[in-house]
């Protein structure tokens, strides 16, 4: 047995091993004996601390949050029966997958409803562009009491953002001038998707303007 | 004598059938069959019961919820330890950069377990514990995955490769890089109760 092979032999079970020809080969390299040695006193910290298994009750009660959702979902999807990707339907996935199941329910609502707050945001934006960039002596149209509040809170845009096919810009204004950035094209950090950094962003943006697609 | 002939199991791609048409008693055959592996592997990868606990919540709910993408090349096993060992990086992730607004006992739906009875041994397994999170915590995600399956779980090599869809050879260059990684990393001189 080669040096290369006896940590090969170590690394498998036991009753696999040719404990025989290992045997022989650590009696005679002292290298190997010691690399065997500290494997050994590892296997024993790994072993000494295994997780326990949780309660039956965790796993009741986990089981139970895990079927609760499974039921308020639609039907398990095939490629083929699946809808199409529209920008709800692929907001809300992607929010609910990066929501914590535990605090599920919550979390799913508020994704929900951040996707909807998203698109009611675009469709003032794009109101409010419409106005800002074209005739000034044409009034405004009146919007109802919710509108107002919306048309308040959030700042207006004084320049044409233009998407492309495929852009996922995420606007929104922490200052005076409001920020547009395109998703897609964010560098994945740490080896997280644009929908992870998205959600960073919303949460830590002060005023969020409008996502799109 | 021959003991008696155990129950046949209903195979798994069977059971994986009947949840993709929403069986109930399938779903929870296939959750009984893989929840300890997934909490284990979930556990080693996060260092934390409950954090665990959460991620198995989260990766039955997206295997079961994605079961029309499990094409059956690899077994559910494989494919459910794979969407855990994601969604465990992903929550590792996320644990280290949010800032936690604990309220109550600020563990959400699940009741917090109390799996250490003896203070005294849970007090110097917490700190072996420690000690081995800290070293696996110096992994890349990946090589951290790969290990955890094979010291944890007691994966083949093949079962790993399949798990990870990556090949034999990367599987044992894994396994040996993260055995000296993790011997370099740990304080022996601070466990020495092991020896």
């Amino acid at each position: 047995m080669r040096c290369d092979e006896v940590m090969r032999e170590l690394n498998l079970p036991s009753d696999d091993r040719d404990n025989r020809a290992l045997a022989h080969h650590l009696a005679e390299c002292k290298a190997c004996a010691r690399w065997a040695e500290h494997a050994a006193r590892f296997n024993r910290l790994w072993d000494a601390t295994r997780p326990v298994d949780p309660p039956t009750e965790s796993w009741d009660w986990l089981w139970s949050s895990v079927t609760a959702r499974l039921d308020h979902s639609g039907p398990v999807t095939t490629p083929d029966s699946r809808p199409d990707n529209s920008f709800a339907a692929v907001g809300a996935a992607a929010l609910l997958q990066h929501a914590s199941p535990s605090t599920g329910s919550w979390r799913g609502l508020a994704a929900i409803g951040l996707v909807g707050l998203a698109q009611a945001a675009a469709l003032l934006l794009a109101v409010n562009l419409y106005w800002n960039t074209s005739d000034k002596n044409v009034q405004p149209p009146r919007f109802s009491a919710g509108a107002d509040v919306a048309q308040r809170t959030a700042p207006s845009l004084d320049s044409v953002v233009d998407v492309e096919w495929g852009q996922v810009l995420l606007i929104r204004s922490d200052g005076p001038k409001p920020e547009i950035t395109d998703l897609a094209l964010l560098e994945p950090s740490n080896g997280e998707d644009p929908w992870y950094d998205f959600y960073n962003r919303v949460e830590s943006a002060s005023t969020f303007l409008a996502m799109t697609e | 004598m021959l003991d008696a002939p155990s129950s046949v199991q209903t195979p798994d791609e069977i059971l994986v059938r009947r949840a993709r048409e929403r069986d109930a008693v399938a779903r929870e055959e296939l959750f009984q069959r893989y929840r300890e592996d997934a909490y284990r592997v979930a556990y080693r990868l996060l260092g934390h019961e409950q954090d665990a606990l959460d991620v198995v919540q989260e990766a039955l709910i997206k295997a079961f919820l994605g079961l029309g993408d499990f094409d059956g090349r690899s077994g559910f096993r494989y494919w459910l330890l794979r969407i855990v060992g994601n969604t465990a990086l992903d929550w590792g992730r996320r644990r280290k950069r949010r800032t936690v607004l604990r309220i109550g006992n600020g563990r959400g739906d699940l009741p917090e377990p109390a799996f250490h009875d003896d203070p005294a041994r849970s007090s110097h397994q917490q700190d072996l514990r420690r000690a081995l999170d800290k070293a696996l915590g110096h992994l890349s995600p990946k090589i951290r995955t790969t290990f955890v399956l094979f010291a944890e779980l007691g994966l083949s090599y093949k079962e790993i490769a399949e798990t990870q869809d990556i090949p034999i050879g990367t599987v044992m260059s894994r396994i040996n890089a993260a055995r000296e990684k993790l011997q370099q990393n740990l304080d022996w001189e601070k466990l020495k109760g092991l020896d």
